[in-house]
């Protein structure tokens, strides 16, 4: 291209730089640099909007005050132990308090703000009077008067109101520059369960009691979503920025530093001009992510590109690349990882969905939902790989994982064996095998045996016979597949899915293992994100591993492969048998002891000299 | 349609109605599709029911925010199945 200067010259405009001059000479001969310069402007536009913390803030509080009207209005709640009730009080007062510097800045600029009209109104009414012709000398001084003090006194309060103001701004400011998404809104979430707990521990009617658990799912929702669409632009951006060469000219401090400190200045009553002020409270930027050294793998920018790269960055060791068009209709493309893709580490707004990632209940403008398959060392040896394709491999040591074989890989290589003979030799000369495996499935996968959104008649209905433990387990398997394939929300999955799911597969278990020797399930017990409501995904994928655990658990109880652990009765019963044993040892051996003594006697005797 | 039943559709397939839950008045099914040896197989779906002149018909669901909700649903009354779960040797 040899547009070199009007690209710099665009950039310049846009708020951005040259960092690297052959790297983005280079990625131009790929690009359109209309659509480069779009989305660069999209995405600084998004950063720079920032956390909305005030906004955030109102929603939040508004709904601890609900939380805490429900108790307070509840005359059960005086049954609670004081214990709990305090502590209830003291884990909201401790939510509320994370948004203590917000709420001052508001309350301070509110009554500013009022101080302000306040000064305004009696300066017209001054205005009023100067202008009245018809209002007689000395009741215009007598007017005159009280207005003055009236507006002295106004002064004044509006000085100490903005100098609060001021002071509560650069608290606030000095926050945000501090501000970590992720650990404040953990820690929101931390609390927020504790509040949760604690909360069914109190007397409450259940209407209560079912009032604050769906204000806290609300709340978990709320947080969950707070400030991902800002991050995401922010690691795109940073990510398009590597891969292009170019850097950020614009200050990421913005707005935010406009506070202006002013002190309350000394009363001036004859100053005409407006008192300095504010203000346009905006945020800090967060530290920028280290780049990876992402190289140009195909011809589009951005969009799953972009994704592509972040997925490198924050999976060091991990090969990913991108394929192109998914033949799922349910995902908008294709990428591959040698690592399964519910161990990838996902940019921000990304969650598991079943086969792949997504960001669709994000507020993101642009919303994927990936098909992820697995790279395969043998593939990328048999494929010679092409410009477009694999252009980073980083070394991947765990050739074991990338062998092992699952079911899915299994049923591709089957449906690709039989495909060998009826594929168009073209097909087989240019894609591996079990590439076309893979695609196979997806084509499968695209409907099911059930087609989407047809009216279909049923023609038969017959009753079945199912055991309560088959039927449970089914069903089990039925709603974390909906839930993981189809859900794959964080939100829904961490307010009403995750838990309750949790719940009813450990019931589930202890019924099964009930009088059995099994081990404990692993994925029972929780994950690292329990946390961490935007991973939710992963928990529910975990339970969906419990589901094959757990049939095969049931199976093998079916066929009575699995050893029976003793009841009480039984154990009481061994325990006297074995006592009793003892005690019928203990006898003949205290029988025969005495026999032998008896007769070591009787030798002795019989050899006494009398 | 009742859970524990195999319905029949007109494509031949068979589905296992395990778990019946209603939303926004209508009938939804978690269903399990059946293999042709009548076994579960990995393929799970929901179905809406529909009633028209005294007949059945069902459409699969795919709609990510009725899903949605639908889950929350199904897991709530998957939870009371588990817990009127009789003894294992007592099911058997």
């Amino acid at each position: 291209m040899n547009e070199g200067k009007n690209i710099v010259e665009l950039l310049n405009d846009s708020g951005f730089g040259v960092k690297s001059s052959r790297t983005l000479a280079r990625e131009l001969s790929f690009i359109n640099t209309d659509e480069l310069i779009a989305r660069l402007t999209d995405l600084r536009r998004e950063e720079e909007k920032g956390f909305d913390l005030l906004d955030f803030s109102a929603l939040l509080n508004k709904t601890f005050d609900k939380i805490e009207d429900v108790v307070k209005q509840d005359r059960s709640a005086n049954f609670s132990s004081p214990d709990r009730l305090e502590m209830f009080e003291d884990i909201l007062g401790a939510l509320r308090n994370n948004f203590a510097f917000v709420n001052d800045f508001v309350k301070a600029k509110d009554q500013k703000n009022f101080k302000k009209q306040v000064m305004f109104d009696i300066r017209n009414r001054m205005d009023a009077l100067d202008n009245n012709q018809e209002i007689d000398p000395a009741t215009r001084d007598a007017q005159a008067g009280e207005l003055i003090k009236a507006s002295r006194l106004s002064d004044r309060e509006y000085y100490d109101a903005l100098g609060i103001f001021n002071k509560k701004e650069k608290i606030y400011n000095d926050n945000l520059r501090n501000f970590n998404l992720h650990t404040f809104t953990n820690k929101l979430l931390k609390e927020l369960e504790d509040l949760r707990k604690v909360s069914l521990e109190l007397a409450l009617s259940p209407e209560s009691s079912q009032a604050i658990q769906k204000f806290i799912a609300d709340l978990n929702q709320d947080i969950a979503k707070f400030g991902l669409e800002v991050e995401q632009s922010r690691r795109e951006l940073d990510a398009l920025c590597q891969r292009y060469g170019i850097e950020r000219r614009y200050s990421r401090d913005n707005k935010e530093t406009k506070t202006t400190e002013l002190e309350p200045v000394a009363l001036a009553p004859e100053k005409t001009e407006e008192p300095q002020e504010e203000v346009e409270v905006t945020k800090e930027a967060e530290e920028p992510v280290v780049e990876p050294q992402v190289k140009q793998t195909a011809p589009q920018l951005g969009g799953i590109e972009a994704v592509v790269a972040q997925l490198r960055e924050l999976n060091p060791g991990v090969a990913v690349r991108y394929v192109g068009k998914s033949y799922n209709d349910l995902f908008s493309g294709k990428i591959e990882a040698s690592v399964p893709y519910s161990e990838l580490k996902l940019p921000a707004g990304y969650y598991y969905v079943h086969g792949g990632i997504s960001n669709r209940f994000t507020n993101s403008k642009e919303q994927f939902m990936l098909e992820v398959g697995k790279l395969n060392i043998r593939e990328l040896n048999e494929d010679v790989p092409t410009q477009s394709n694999v252009t980073e491999m980083n070394p991947v040591n765990n050739t074991e994982e990338l062998n092992a074989e699952n079911s899915l890989e299994n049923r591709e290589e089957m449906v690709a064996d039989t495909l060998e003979n009826t594929s168009p030799v073209e097909e087989l000369e240019s894609r591996s095998l079990f590439s076309r495996a893979k695609d196979a499935i997806s084509r499968l996968r695209q409907d099911g045996r059930v087609p989407a959104n047809q009216k279909l008649k049923v023609n038969r209905n017959r009753t079945a016979i199912i055991s309560p433990y088959a039927k449970s387990l089914l069903t089990f398997g039925g709603i974390t597949g909906v839930a993981l394939g189809v859900l794959g929300t964080p939100i829904v999955a961490a307010a009403g899915v995750g838990a309750g799911l949790g719940v009813a597969a450990q019931a589930l278990y202890n019924k099964l293992a009930k009088g059995v020797k099994v081990n404990e399930l692993e994925s029972l017990k929780g994950t690292k994100y329990s946390d961490d409501p935007t991973q939710a995904p992963v928990i529910v994928a975990a339970y969906h591993n419990a589901f094959q655990e757990l049939m095969d658990i049931y199976k093998k109880r079916k066929s009575g492969k699995l050893e029976k652990t003793k009841t009480p009765m039984e154990v009481a019963q061994e325990v006297n048998a074995i006592e009793q044993g003892v005690n019928t040892s203990l006898n003949d051996f205290r029988e025969e002891m005495r026999n032998t003594l008896d007769m070591d006697e009787e030798t002795l005797g019989a050899g006494r000299v009398g | 349609m009742k859970v524990d039943s195999v319905i029949t559709l007109e494509n031949g397939v068979n589905c296992l109605l395990l778990e019946k839950v209603n939303y926004n008045n209508d009938n939804y099914f978690m269903a399990v599709v059946l293999d042709e040896s009548e076994e579960p197989s990995e393929e799970y779906v929901v179905l809406k029911e529909i009633i028209e002149n005294n007949e059945n018909y069902v459409m699969r669901v795919i709609d990510e925010n009725i899903l949605a909700e639908l889950v929350k649903l199904f897991t709530k009354t998957f939870g009371e199945m588990v817990e009127d779960l009789p003894d294992f040797e007592d099911a058997s």
